[in-house]
């Protein structure tokens, strides 16, 4: 049996859970600005928990993608877009769905290989 | 390539699926008259199909959690906190959605370390 490795554990979450060489990210949400903002934040805090989980954004495996309003989906998807690296793209679904009562517009989580 | 064992398998589907060192856990839904109870139900029925997996909450890696109400939130959280083994809690996201039923008000998915 593999042991697990986490990162940034707290009491309801931890930021990262490591097994087998596959690192689980939590749903990153980042507050205020734009949907276009608030995704750059939030796949800069994605590159560092996968930084810090000795991987990185082209060894992400799938992605889920929550939105509160599917009318920002080319907001959220232009700058995914421009984040990604070449050739990586992983599996992704991205669905509509109310995130919490503060000012959230998207949430992202990814699953990565190390 | 490894085997694939499926838990209280159905014909449409089944409580658990373990490949390879991890088991995946399906959305585990209770009836009770409020997000407190109904999220103690979900835990103990997701340790009961750990259990029969082989493993434990201890070796969580990840949980999505759907609220009917997202504003139930600290409910959920509260029951979690209290049920969650202390420094191995899962990476998790946590979104509002329709479920089943309106009775239904909170559902979870886990992914755990064999």
């Amino acid at each position: 049996m593999a042991g697990v490795e986490r990162i940034g554990a707290g009491p309801h979450l931890s930021h990262v859970a490591i097994h087998a060489g596959v690192v689980h990210v939590s749903g990153v949400v980042s507050p205020g600005g734009s949907v276009r903002e608030q995704t750059r934040n939030v796949l800069t805090g994605i590159d560092e928990l996968l930084r810090g989980a000795r991987s990185d954004k082209s060894r992400i495996l799938s992605a889920t993608v929550w939105l509160t309003d599917m009318r920002n989906f080319q907001q959220m998807d232009g700058v995914w877009g421009e984040w990604l690296s070449a050739g990586n793209a992983p599996a992704r679904s991205c669905i509509e769905a109310k995130l919490s009562l503060l000012d959230f517009s998207v949430a992202i989580a990814v699953t990565a290989a190390q | 390539m490894s085997d694939i064992k499926r838990i209280e398998s159905g014909s449409r589907v089944s409580h658990a699926v373990i490949h390879d060192g991890v088991v995946y856990v399906a959305g585990v839904l209770s009836t009770g008259a409020s997000v407190r109870e109904q999220t103690r139900n979900v835990l103990q029925g997701i340790d009961a199909t750990l259990e029969r997996a082989g493993t434990d909450k201890s070796k969580l890696l990840s949980a999505t959690v759907w609220l009917t109400d997202i504003a139930t939130f600290d409910e959920m959280n509260s029951v979690w906190d209290a049920w969650v083994s202390p420094g191995n809690a899962p990476a998790r996201a946590c979104i509002e959605a329709k479920l089943l039923s309106p009775a239904h008000r909170v559902e979870i998915s886990v992914i755990a370390a064999v």
